[in-house]
């Protein structure tokens, strides 16, 4: 992992933790990328390279998050077996909520929230689901 | 924890704050009846309207770029952003991951906003 000085450590460490419990909660894989296109491509079609870019098997039950400082973008992608679970109206709600964070000036704030709603909207996984019918 | 003692370190400044005033300076100043004060000296005048205030409002802007110190820099979104990606959860080489494209897409949707 790269080593930036946007965040402070006790922000890495929150983000980190907040991550984990999604993982662990969902049993999906959440990434978040904070910094602008290291390819200098548009932050959407960088979401999706990137997002591709965690491996086959894992982009597939993966959702990435790009918060893109310059562009003022955040992009969500989520994987073709996560997308019944958290849906794009979801994906939006949790980007617009990040967005109001960052416009003031709240990175690591932002990206939590972001993360919980997403995991929150994901549910418990095939645990927790319920059957419709006999 | 750290609420407690946010609210134990504002009641303890009112309290400074509203003993102050009481407990100095009131005997000390007071003039008797028919009694004309002494002018106050240059060097005291220039101190009490000048330096005082200045060291006041010292302290006080002291005080006010205090806490910024300790956070450390802010993201603030009409500055350039020169900070170095940060990828949580990604490949343990963003560069090397991102150069190579398997060009296989197993993307399900999504969404962005701006700000």
């Amino acid at each position: 992992m790269l080593v930036g000085d946007a965040l402070s450590a006790e922000q890495i460490d929150q983000i980190g933790r907040t991550l984990q419990r999604a993982n662990r909660e969902t049993g999906l894989h959440f990434s978040v990328f904070l910094g602008d296109p290291i390819d200098g491509s548009a932050p959407r079609d960088f979401a999706v390279h990137a997002h591709a870019a965690l491996g086959d098997a894992l982009a597939r039950k993966a959702v990435l998050i790009l918060v893109a400082p310059s562009a003022r973008r955040v992009e969500i992608v989520t994987g073709s077996e996560v997308n019944h679970r958290v849906n794009d109206r979801a994906c939006g709600l949790a980007a617009l909520s990040m967005s109001g964070n960052f416009a003031g000036g709240d990175l690591p704030g932002g990206i939590v929230t972001g993360i919980r709603m997403l995991a929150d909207s994901a549910g418990q996984g095939s645990r927790a689901r319920v059957r419709v019918g006999r | 924890m750290r609420v407690f003692t946010r609210r134990a370190a504002r009641a303890i400044a009112i309290a400074v704050g509203l003993a102050v005033p009481m407990v100095g300076g009131v005997s000390a100043f007071a003039v008797e009846d028919g009694e004309t004060p002494d002018p106050l000296p240059v060097g005291q005048t220039v101190l009490i309207f000048v330096v005082l205030p200045i060291a006041i409002s010292l302290v006080i802007l002291f005080l006010t770029y205090l806490p910024g110190w300790f956070r450390g820099p802010r993201y603030r979104p009409t500055r350039e952003w020169d900070h170095d990606p940060l990828w949580f959860g990604g490949p343990k080489d963003a560069a090397d991951a991102i150069a190579y494209d398997t060009q296989i897409r197993v993307q399900g949707g999504g969404a962005s906003a701006g700000w």
